[in-house]
């Protein structure tokens, strides 16, 4: 693939959406990049956990309000992961719903092509499981 | 956060080689072109290697209807297409203790999930995963 830097990083990101890629290093050629691609490979290292859990009742704590810890929340990019990371708060099981489908599935969409698809889906499932885990507790 | 390029109105736009065995070529156009228009270059290629320029899709306006189907836990028909589909699409046969124990382990789920993901489309999955997982932890 050929272009100038920063369109070959956002594109290799939208071709991540429809192919694995494994790109070939060393090709020698600057705005050209190689890769070899599959459509699956289901032996590959998965991505690290990107997202820290944030319950809830951290998130909507503050008022509204140019206060710096309003600001501190809704500038937190874990904040986005634990709510549209996180189908369960969409009233899954006894989760209580804190966002509409429609909402939660635009929401994630955006998510998961931001980050990647494997990447997303390591995250939620990190972040459902931790949310299982503190909503069990808060019922006791 | 998210991409800039969602919200900007310049296209993007690369030139996209591609080279695979002749008879896979059109499979390959297909996939990418779920992601990506795709114009051709030059056909004077061989068959298994053509240019294409390409600029993303945006993201659909709307989101797709569910294509999945409801699989009670005691289900003990066949497995078919759409049974497996809606199998691979859920997190629950992952494991959300106590709601549901772990069938597969992490990364067998994540990888059958994201080719699914590929292959159906990131929203289409994600309508699907949702509609499954209604159904599923708890049940």
């Amino acid at each position: 693939m050929s272009a100038d830097k920063d369109t070959l990083k956002r594109m290799t990101r939208q071709l991540e959406l429809v192919l694995v890629l494994y790109e070939q290093k060393n090709t020698g050629k600057s705005g050209t990049k190689h890769f070899a691609a599959k459509l699956s490979q289901v032996d590959r290292d998965l991505p690290a956990l990107s997202a820290k859990y944030i319950p809830p009742k951290q998130i909507f704590a503050h008022p509204p309000g140019f206060t710096d810890d309003f600001l501190d929340i809704v500038t937190n990019p874990n904040v986005m992961w634990s709510l549209f990371g996180n189908p369960m708060y969409t009233g899954i099981a006894d989760f209580t719903r804190l966002s509409p489908d429609e909402r939660w599935l635009r929401s994630a969409s955006l998510l998961m092509r931001e980050a990647g698809i494997e990447q997303y889906l390591v995250n939620m499932l990190y972040l459902m499981r931790r949310s299982i885990r503190d909503w069990l507790r808060y019922k006791e | 956060m998210f991409d800039e390029s969602q919200t900007s109105n310049v296209p993007l736009v690369a030139e996209l080689r591609i080279r695979t065995d002749a008879a896979q070529m059109d499979d390959v156009v297909t996939q990418i072109a779920k992601a990506f228009e795709l114009t051709l270059v030059s056909a004077e290629t061989p068959d298994n290697e053509h240019l294409f320029t390409i600029t993303p899709r945006k993201p659909p306006q709307e989101l797709p209807g569910i294509s999945v189907i409801y699989v009670a836990a005691n289900d003990t028909s066949p497995v078919s297409p759409k049974k497996l589909r809606s199998m691979i699409c859920n997190p629950a046969y992952a494991g959300l203790e106590p709601y549901t124990p772990s069938l597969v382990d992490d990364e067998l789920w994540i990888s059958a999930a994201a080719m699914l993901a590929r292959r159906e489309g990131v929203e289409q999955f994600l309508v699907n995963m949702l509609y499954t997982l209604a159904n599923h932890p708890g049940r």
